[in-house]
């Protein structure tokens, strides 16, 4: 498998526009690598650069330290895997699998070997005499993996596999492509706009936004310590809360609203220590770390704020309360047991240890 | 000993091409008597060789219909020899890579074709077209669907690189080389006004179509009364993304900032840092035209230039 460095990656099409700006990374052996962000952000496009369907307006691509720009794409021993699995309709499972193999002329033997291991991997060995109308979606998508496992490549380079899957299956598939992962021990890329899916499967995140990575971390970092607003609102679902409000002068407090609410020591001191004393700011904080509990409430009298409830929510196992706080609409994730109902006015206690602060100008983040 | 030289090299040469003739078409052909010189009958013996030849397949019969070479009222021997059902719903799918295409591509495309009455063309070496037949008018959504497949499929399994582009489909077989025509020039514009996508549908393409048409200093003209080209230059891609996103979402800040993950007083800031440099304010309709005429043309004259 294969070490994989970018090194000031730049992409700009001829009419101008910059789909990537000085990306850097470095993706270790076996890891599994995920690119995210919103439609247009660019990550697609550095996926394709790594493939080398795109070229590589400035900057050096290496694989296993050989520099690649220059390679073409069937010498650079990857692998792509597609929204769109188009079968050959006329084909049988295994003859869609090995056709890429025939086509390149590998014996055989050879080709018969790599399908028969490629369908045990994937649990396609009874369907391999199937035409592709007999298949299911799951199964076909299936097949689309077992294309490139075949050509047994350093590097696995996914492109959005499992959006024309519906939900049940995407979720199901997601846990397969994981455990391919782990048979295979490959490295693998895999570009997504869905951040549940990000959360998921990746061993390390990439997050992108305008063509520039916003973070590179693990999901766990993403989610707790998000470099900005950008990607503090990106992931997580419901997405966080951002709270435009006004720090007092110690650094102790901050209005929101006309509420005050404290700041925790470690925070209020990397607000002091910035410079933001007196100063506005965006309060973000998670649907989860808004608590309606009565116990919650009483306990933490100093961070709590009262709003009408506007839409109420049944998940099952959760309920989102939706409320307008601060001209912006806000999401509770709270215990299905709460009492609270569209149209009832609320305390909730805001859990401001997990509270994140950002610069309202550069959007960066002052304090996690 | 030249003349006689020629002489043989005549005979010989006619002989061989009549049979190539009588191979190609079933008839036997001789020449009685001829007013052209001998240098000429061989030309045009070649050249009736070379039209039989190149219209022996499907494929060859298609290119010269599409490219006009081959008239409709010329057409009728063809169609009913490679059994085509001209009444038929058809779609042209337009590919262009971007280095010359390899034979694999071919061969993917080939396989991909779920009909006889479908066929793949090989315009030139960067080009193929793929007729496909349809049962029932095709959706929107289907036929977005088929060329995503196409295109993921080449990439996937050929590691080729290519656009393309698409007209709506036809219902009559004499409309093909028209829909031809408008997804040669659906590549053309699409690859100046939206480089960096992949599938181009001509009648989607809106102003771009009606821009491509405009001389190249009426296009300066319009800029510099406008907008000036410099300005345009200075634009970073983050400005360009958010108008772009801003005109795609119908002029919303709300719909815009959620859409692109942004502080709707972020949106505001940099829309308002876009009116202090250009003097156009793209939250009012009319400076929104402006600015997207503006931005359009720019690219076309980068494209063109």
């Amino acid at each position: 498998m294969a070490d994989i460095s970018l090194k000031n990656i730049n992409k700009v099409y001829p009419n101008g526009f910059q789909a990537v700006k000085d990306f850097n990374l470095e993706i270790q052996d076996q890891e599994f690598i995920i690119f995210v962000g919103p439609s247009g952000c660019g990550k697609s496009t550095t996926l394709r650069m790594i493939a080398g369907l795109e070229e590589i307006s400035s900057g050096e691509l290496f694989i296993d330290g050989k520099l690649m720009n220059d390679v073409e794409p069937k010498d650079r021993d990857i692998a792509m895997v597609f929204q769109n699995y188009a079968l050959y309709p006329h084909m049988t499972v295994y003859d869609n699998m090995a056709f890429g193999l025939k086509l390149r002329k590998v014996p055989k033997d050879e080709i018969d070997k790599k399908v028969r291991e490629a369908a045990k991997i994937l649990d396609l060995e009874k369907l391999l005499d199937r035409k592709p109308k007999a298949l299911s979606g799951g199964q076909r998508q299936r097949v689309a993996m077992g294309r490139a496992i075949v050509r047994n490549p350093k590097v696995f380079l996914m492109d959005e596999p499992l959006s024309n899957l519906d939900a049940k299956l995407r979720v199901q598939m997601r846990t397969e492509i994981s455990k391919l992962h782990d048979s295979l021990g490959a490295t693998m890329i895999y570009v997504t706009h869905d951040q549940t899916e990000a959360m998921t499967l990746g061993t390390r995140i990439v997050v992108m936004k305008d063509g520039v990575v916003q973070q590179i971390d693990t999901p766990a970092n993403l989610y707790q310590k998000p470099n900005n607003l950008f990607v503090a609102g990106f992931i997580g679902s419901p997405q966080m809360n951002f709270l435009d409000g006004t720090v007092n002068a110690e650094c102790t407090a901050i209005q929101v609203n006309g509420a005050t609410l404290q700041i925790p020591i470690a925070k209020s001191k990397a607000l002091k220590e910035k410079g933001y004393a007196g100063k506005e700011v965006i309060l973000g904080i998670r649907p989860e770390d808004i608590h309606d509990s009565q116990i919650f409430v009483d306990t933490q009298p100093d961070t709590v704020i009262e709003a009408k409830i506007s839409v109420y929510e049944l998940l099952g196992a959760e309920v989102y309360l939706y409320f307008d706080y601060a001209g912006t609409q806000v999401t509770a994730r709270v215990d299905p047991r709460t009492t609270a109902r569209g149209g009832d006015t609320v305390k909730f206690a805001l859990d401001m240890e997990k509270a994140h602060f950002f610069d309202k100008d550069t959007e960066l983040t002052i304090a996690n | 000993m030249k003349g006689t030289s020629f002489f043989m090299d005549y005979e010989s040469k006619k002989e061989k091409l009549l049979e190539q003739l009588s191979k190609a078409t079933g008839i036997n052909f001789e020449i009685a008597d001829s007013e052209l010189s001998d240098e000429d009958t061989l030309n045009k013996l070649k050249e009736m060789v070379v039209r039989f030849n190149v219209l022996d397949s499907k494929s060859s019969f298609y290119r010269a219909f599409l490219t006009r070479e081959l008239a409709y009222s010329d057409a009728a021997a063809y169609i009913h020899r490679f059994h085509i059902d001209e009444d038929s719903i058809r779609m042209i799918f337009y590919l262009e890579s971007q280095s010359d295409y390899s034979k694999e591509a071919v061969s993917l495309l080939k396989s991909l074709l779920q009909d006889s009455q479908d066929a793949l063309i090989q315009i030139d070496a960067k080009h193929l077209a793929l007729i496909v037949h349809f049962d029932t008018e095709p959706s929107s959504d289907e036929i977005l669907q088929y060329c995503h497949e196409y295109l993921d499929m080449l990439e996937s399994e050929a590691f080729t690189s290519f656009k393309l582009a698409y007209d709506l489909p036809v219902k009559k077989f004499t409309d093909l080389p028209a829909s031809f025509k408008d997804v040669v020039i659906g590549m053309r514009i699409g690859n100046i006004f939206r480089s960096s996508d992949h599938i181009y549908s001509y009648s989607t393409l809106g102003l771009g179509r009606l821009l491509f048409n405009i001389p190249d200093d009426e296009v300066e003209t319009y800029l510099n009364n406008h907008i000036n080209i410099d300005i345009l230059a200075q634009l970073d891609a983050e400005t360009l993304n958010l108008l772009e996103a801003f005109f795609d979402n119908d002029l919303s800040l709300a719909e815009t900032s959620r859409k692109m993950f942004i502080h709707r007083n972020t949106l505001i800031y940099r829309l308002d840092k876009f009116a202090d440099l250009t003097g156009y304010d793209v939250r009012k309709f009319s400076d929104a035209i402006t600015v997207k005429l503006s931005l359009m043309l720019y690219n076309y004259i980068r494209a063109t230039k």
